[in-house]
């Protein structure tokens, strides 16, 4: 187990050397691409200390505060339906029910922050945005506040994760659901819940971890125009401001963290599926 | 008592052939039959097209006029602050996303593709191409708008600008997929079979491989528009992408004057769901009929 577990670190930490890579060549192009005379920051300069902004940590905490809400809803929603609409596979009717889901998947995240902004300017009379003042509590309950705010944009995010992380769930049971065992399951007079609880989602481990990394990177990246439309201080806001001002350079260091939370996940994924399915240590 | 056969009375029916028009007929009806779904799919997608196209053709350039009416008589979804009916500039907005998307899409996994063909090409002499698949597949660990971003920042932005960079993502995101459909195809009964009569590795591809990948490879590109098309409303809408009169750039030009005039955002968000739904409803016909059992003469 310690085997696999160290080896999956270490292949973890080949990927981010590798994406560090990509990122710095492409920053690098940016740079490039710009010209002028303006200077701007190398990647390899980043690393030393005095070259992160001074707001880092707390844009970076701001950040991951959000991304802890949402990807919490998304798993916990996106598999609960994943294996329910699974299990229910043969209610066609029942396709239905999903539909909003799925139709919320391609609604822009910042469209529905204004939506949001909007009612809540009907109820409570204040703008709702980040910078603005939260409709509980006051400048005194700064960190309700934090986390009021941090849950608004967490849960939007959410919305439209929730729809491809059951998808992609359910795809991977269904897939399993029609090997051989099943049927011959079905010929010997097995219950149907016992071959779907015991059998089906036990082979089905690889769609079920699948939850807690695949999809990331997306929402990261809209995670990142989210907290600029809904002007919240986080790192994905400093990136759009950096974009906007043209320097490409300020980026780097953002897209880098974003970046390795998605290998973490992966890795943490890995672990997971490693974790309960023997097979996958020990192959 | 009579006999229990019937006795036929008439002249003896000939075992003639039937005609030949008759045949060519049968023929193309029996080819529509079976790709039924292919045709349809193709027609949501044109008529799609052509509904966006034609609204863009004839949408009116309005009057500068720097103030915006609400929804009423005549402008269901209200007129925007350049004298446009929000409805129809929405359409038209949505004309330069979708170019952008569909391009990107095809042109990107057409690189993969040829990508792809170039590996399966020079497989045998030089098994190092695996580490250009296992970039590829790292590669998705960096959210892709952050890499256009990126770009974007030094470069600026532009429709051709944007397709490029699109273009270039799907390659980087789909190349190992590719690889992976030429990979699968190695061990079949086809390609041994042409092995063994001798022929190259290049005819082989091209004998066996490519009508699959074909296949396959515009299916793919359909299911990745709606998303090109939710990353290009991304970027327009924070400043860079096809500018203000795309979809993004009508969003933030919405969420601007939020307060004062929500029409001009909900109207324009409602209309990029629904579009973008249809989109995808479209990309999964596409890859359910392009990867079932159609006839190979179709392509």
């Amino acid at each position: 187990m310690i085997r696999f577990l160290v080896q999956r670190f270490l292949i973890a930490l080949i990927r981010l050397a590798v994406v560090l890579g990509i990122l710095g060549l492409v920053t690098e192009i940016a740079i490039g691409l710009k010209g002028g005379d303006e200077p701007m920051r190398h990647v390899w300069q980043w690393f030393s200390a005095k070259s992160f902004p001074p707001d880092f940590v707390p844009r970076l905490m701001a950040s991951l505060r959000v991304l802890l809400i949402c990807w919490t809803v998304v798993m916990i929603l996106g598999l609960g339906i994943g294996i329910f609409r699974a299990r229910l596979r043969q209610a066609k009717s029942l396709e239905i029910v999903w539909l909003p889901f799925v139709a919320l998947t391609w609604a822009p995240a910042f469209w529905l922050i204004g939506l949001v902004a909007l009612w809540l300017m009907e109820r409570w009379g204040h703008p709702g945005f980040a910078d603005g003042q939260a409709p509980i509590g006051g400048a005194e309950t700064q960190a309700v506040n934090q986390w009021w705010h941090a849950m608004i944009l967490g849960i939007i995010l959410a919305a439209g994760a929730i729809g491809w992380q059951f998808r992609t769930c359910t795809t991977g049971i269904r897939d399993s659901a029609k090997q051989g065992f099943v049927r011959a399951s079905y010929m010997r007079g097995h219950r149907r819940s016992i071959i779907f609880y015991d059998h089906v989602l036990k082979n089905s481990m690889d769609a079920l971890t699948g939850i807690v990394d695949r999809g990331l990177p997306a929402t990261l990246g809209m995670l990142a125009v989210s907290e600029w439309a809904f002007r919240y201080p986080g790192l994905g806001q400093f990136m759009i401001e950096s974009a906007r001002n043209a320097l490409p350079d300020q980026i780097f260091i953002g897209a880098a963290i974003f970046s390795t939370i998605a290998i973490l996940m992966s890795m943490i994924a890995e672990w997971i599926y490693g974790g309960l399915d023997r097979r996958v240590r020990t192959s | 008592m009579s006999s229990p056969t019937a006795v036929a009375t008439g002249p003896p029916e000939k075992n003639k052939r039937r005609p030949k028009w008759r045949e060519a007929l049968a023929r193309i009806a029996a080819r529509f039959w079976y790709g039924r779904n292919v045709y349809l799919t193709a027609i949501g997608y044109l008529f799609l097209l052509i509904f966006f196209w034609m609204t863009a053709a004839f949408l009116d350039s309005g009057s500068a006029t720097s103030v915006w009416y609400p929804p009423g008589d005549g402008h269901l979804f209200g007129i925007n602050a350049r004298g446009q009916d929000v409805f129809h500039a929405s359409l038209a907005a949505g004309t330069k996303s979708i170019s952008a998307a569909l391009l990107a899409a095809f042109f990107g996994v057409g690189l993969s593709i040829l990508s792809g063909w170039g590996i399966a090409l020079s497989r045998r002499s030089a098994p190092s191409f695996v580490w250009l698949r296992r970039i590829s597949r790292y590669g998705g660990f960096c959210p892709a708008l952050i890499f256009v971003l990126i770009i974007s920042a030094g470069w600026g932005a532009g429709f051709w600008k944007l397709v490029f960079l699109f273009s270039l993502v799907v390659l980087v995101f789909t190349l190992s997929r590719i690889s992976d459909w030429f990979e699968e195809l190695e061990d079949r009964g086809g390609t041994i079979a042409a092995e063994i009569l001798g022929l190259t590795r290049s005819q082989t591809i091209r004998a066996n491989y490519i009508s699959f990948v074909a296949k396959r490879g515009i299916a793919l590109a359909c299911t990745l528009i709606p998303g090109l098309i939710l990353g290009e409303i991304a970027l327009s809408f924070v400043g860079f992408g096809l500018g203000p009169t795309s979809w993004g750039g009508l969003l933030a030009e919405g969420m601007r004057v939020l307060f004062e005039a929500p029409w001009l955002t909900i109207y324009p968000g409602f209309i990029i769901t629904a579009t973008l739904l249809t989109l995808s409803l479209l990309g999964w016909m596409a890859r359910k009929s392009m990867n079932g059992d159609i006839p190979p003469r179709m392509f």
